[in-house]
């Protein structure tokens, strides 16, 4: 049942053209990141572009961009069973509120997780085309994303979630309360 | 198998009451719920299938209140709200596929369930397409399918024929009368024609109370021999209406073919016709019947 929830919530949102947009701008995010227009600095000097700089480096930027914007992306999953009147057909079935919840906590996730594993492919691209240093360390590449970006995606996920179904922070109030969080 | 409606009401906000001290025992059949736009229908309907909750009064699903123990109806409810909405960039299976899921079926049957109503409620053939692209009548069977799926018992339809094609249509009330045998079919509408060709018990419904309740026979008694045929002038058909129920009238060549419903023939050239539901339909109305028959009861 939360499969079924979550699935039909993520692929409702990910059909959209507001998502091939965002996604059009994590991959923006990570040209920008592999033509050095976006990079870590410390002082005047930065890191050499090794796997592991490159996957740290990205995993942050992701970490950065994608909570904040994609916060208002994922944050309307049970507003849109309300307007669109789904909502109360569930309500008639036997779905367990926990049930609902995590099916759309499940959804919020995979959208968020869905642009983060395109930055880990632009990641990719950066070691691939920039080869400061030609050696190749996946685990260090990937590893920032999964122990550092998706853990925040989750967390993104869970607050998107909770602003919706907390009266004072679902509306606007929320959308400028995220941004100063 | 029985739903027990007992003294039901709803207040709304601002102390409007959209439903009053509605009680009514249902049994297997189709239950025909007509009334006025507002009357109240969509308010009791929604409360039978746990969307809302009474003020007061309980609902009795065998037995069982469904304000304490909702999920022995839920299991085996259809639900078709009036206005249905869809995720409209999932196919209709897609959508059909979840609906199946949250109401518990399992994969293997929910697929062949939805294959079958698909073909019953003929889309099998835009069953991949996005639901987004769907007229008002696709979208309306895809509500249909969805309210089909688990088999219901209790299958509540609220205004369902709105936005289908009269072929649709009809397509519909034959689908209703098949599956009325062993489960209860409450079906909400203000169209006469829709509750004539399947209810076999009508509710009427008007300000939030139950007018009366029987068999459509019952209805049809209580104007036996007080429907007549007029035909006036144009001009005189304002009159007409001032001093009597008007259910229908029809522009001719030799004037204005007027239905009335009157205790005595309203001229004496009318001539006595053969009651419709529509005819005993707004006869009950209460606040039509008030106002002299200023309302032209052409629903059709």
């Amino acid at each position: 049942m939360v499969f079924a929830i979550a699935r039909a919530d993520f692929l409702e949102r990910v059909r959209r053209t507001s998502f091939l947009f965002t996604l059009l701008l994590a991959v923006y995010l990570g040209y920008a990141a592999a033509t050095g227009k976006i990079a870590l600095r410390l002082g005047e000097y930065r890191g050499v572009y090794t796997s592991a700089w490159i996957g740290t480096m990205m995993a942050l930027v992701t970490t950065a961009f994608v909570s904040l914007i994609g916060f208002y992306i994922v944050k309307n999953s049970i507003d849109r069973d309300r307007m669109t009147g789904v909502g109360q057909i569930l309500a008639t079935t036997p779905l367990r509120k926990t049930s609902y919840a995590l099916g759309k906590l499940c959804s919020n996730f995979a959208v968020l997780a869905a642009m983060v594993a395109v930055l880990g492919v632009a990641a990719m691209m950066m070691q691939a085309s920039i080869a400061e240093d030609p050696r190749w360390d996946l685990w260090a590449l990937l590893s920032p994303f999964l122990l550092v970006a998706l853990p925040a995606m989750a967390l993104t996920a869970a607050l998107a979630l909770i602003f919706e179904t907390i009266p004072g922070l679902s509306g606007g109030a929320g959308n400028v309360a995220w941004f100063f969080v | 198998m029985q739903l027990g409606i007992e003294g039901v009401s709803r207040l709304y906000k601002g102390k409007v009451w959209g439903l009053r001290d509605f009680s009514l025992t249902l049994g297997p059949g189709v239950l025909g719920l007509l009334g006025p736009n507002g009357a109240g229908k969509s308010t009791l309907m929604r409360i039978l299938a746990t969307v809302t909750r009474a003020t007061h009064g309980s609902v009795l699903w065998d037995g069982m209140d469904i304000a304490d123990r909702p999920d022995g109806l839920r299991s085996v409810l259809g639900y078709l709200p009036q206005d249905f909405g869809v995720y409209p960039h999932l196919s209709a299976t897609e959508f059909l596929r979840y609906m199946a899921a949250v109401k518990g079926m399992g994969a293997g049957s929910a697929r062949r369930r939805i294959t079958e109503l698909l073909e019953l409620v003929n889309l099998a053939d835009a069953a991949r397409r996005p639901l987004g692209g769907f007229s008002g009548g696709m979208r309306q069977r895809v509500g249909i399918a969805q309210a089909l799926l688990n088999d219901p018992k209790l299958l509540i339809v609220d205004e369902p024929t709105a936005g289908l094609d009269p072929e649709e249509r009809v397509r519909f009330r034959n689908l209703l009368s098949e599956l009325s045998g062993e489960r209860i079919v409450v079906l909400s509408t203000h169209i006469v024609s829709d509750i004539e060709a399947v209810a076999t018990t009508i509710a009427l419904i008007a300000q939030g109370e139950l007018i009366t309740h029987g068999p459509p026979e019952g209805l049809l008694a209580t104007v036996g021999g007080r429907v007549w045929e007029v035909v006036v002038p144009s001009r005189e058909l304002g009159a007409l209406r001032q001093s009597c129920l008007v259910s229908h009238t029809a522009h001719r060549n030799d004037g204005v073919h007027v239905r009335v419903v009157a205790e005595q023939a309203p001229a004496a050239s009318a001539r006595s016709l053969e009651p419709s539901l529509e005819d005993a339909y707004l006869q009950a109305l209460p606040t039509r019947r008030n106002q002299g028959g200023h309302v032209q009861g052409t629903s059709r």
